[in-house]
């Protein structure tokens, strides 16, 4: 005896509606292909180039703040080497606790860079930014809670 | 210069013309608004362009197409439902008519109100592989969901799909012999 099949509770037969939909998908398509789109090219096209135009400026400004930035960081460097090289301007700056340290004999030394180097204290980033053929790199990192020491590279042609 | 070296006009033009009525099409099946699809057919186009250099010329172009659309689709149909708790619903005008005219018949409107009544999830698999014509790996790649995952959804859809067709026809026949 064969039981009867209950035409709504059966297992579906997905390969059948599998073929139904790419029926159905088949006549909808070759619809749409005849459906010309509302907006014309033009309009998607100026929009395109507004938008390339802007993105162009906005990267035209960051580059500008890149380069004085770098310019920035040349003339403070430069200022410095200047200044610590010249022996009134060291006597002067000896005044303050601070630079007093930094201009002692022997610079920081006493204040254990050697140490920190030699037992490796710090931590190595050799982490670089090239702009207009100036290299900054960033070789190595100290902190210890109280004081921080960076060491920094600056190579321009 | 960002963006203007990577395409022509003349190749955007070809592109837009071939491929705007398909990724119309998908956008109006995933949000049914037709001002909705026009925006996110506008804005596929506009990213396609932008993003020129990262398509992959040995690739078909409809599925990375397709695969844009989808994301702004979704993006906007997160927008609307928020708008939806803001404030009133959007008027949605004749959107339905749209995208039923292109059902002529009976049938083909019965099975595209079954396609509507499934869950989003299974859905947009429908939508993406028969409609889109996108296949499974191509499918799994634009919801960003694993192959196995969406191979499963798709048997369920089309599970569902096979039950309410079959329920319908069922109410068809009783209906007749009531009369």
């Amino acid at each position: 005896m064969s039981a009867k099949r209950d035409p709504v509770h059966a297992e579906p037969n997905v390969t059948e509606q599998d073929q139904i939909m790419r029926e159905h998908a088949g006549s909808i398509l070759r619809k749409w292909e005849e459906h010309q789109p509302v907006a014309p090219f033009e309009d998607v096209w100026d929009r395109y180039l507004s938008a390339a135009e802007a993105s162009r400026r906005k990267q035209q400004i960051r580059n500008r703040w890149r380069a004085a930035a770098a310019t920035f960081l040349v003339l403070i460097l430069l200022g410095g080497a200047v200044l610590f090289s010249s022996p009134e301007v060291r006597a002067a700056l000896s005044r303050f606790p601070f630079m007093k340290m930094l201009l002692a004999d022997g610079g920081f030394e006493e204040q254990g860079l050697s140490k920190i180097e030699k037992e490796g204290l710090g931590v190595h980033l050799n982490t670089s930014v090239i702009d207009r053929n100036i290299r900054f790199t960033m070789d190595e990192v100290f902190y210890d809670g109280v004081q921080i020491v960076l060491n920094l590279n600056f190579e321009s042609p | 210069m960002l963006g203007l070296q990577n395409i022509s006009e003349e190749q955007a033009r070809s592109i837009y013309n071939k491929h705007s009525p398909y990724v119309y099409g998908i956008a109006l099946m995933l949000t049914r608004s037709s001002p909705m699809a026009d925006d996110i057919m506008q804005e596929t186009f506009l990213r396609a362009f932008q993003k020129f250099d990262q398509y992959d010329p040995s690739r078909p172009l409809r599925p990375w197409l397709c695969r844009i659309a989808v994301n702004l689709a979704k993006s906007a149909m997160r927008k609307q439902r928020w708008l939806f708790f803001q404030a009133d619903p959007p008027d949605i005008g004749d959107e339905f008519l749209v995208e039923e005219s292109m059902m002529k018949s009976e049938s083909e409107r019965e099975l595209w109100e079954s396609v509507n009544r499934l869950s989003a999830k299974r859905k947009e698999v429908i939508i993406l592989h028969y409609y889109a014509e996108l296949s499974l790996p191509e499918v799994a790649e634009a919801l960003h969901i694993p192959e196995g995952t969406c191979k499963s959804w798709l048997h369920e859809a089309l599970k569902q799909l096979r039950r309410s067709q079959t329920l319908r026809r069922h109410e068809v026949r009783c209906e007749e012999e009531m009369q």
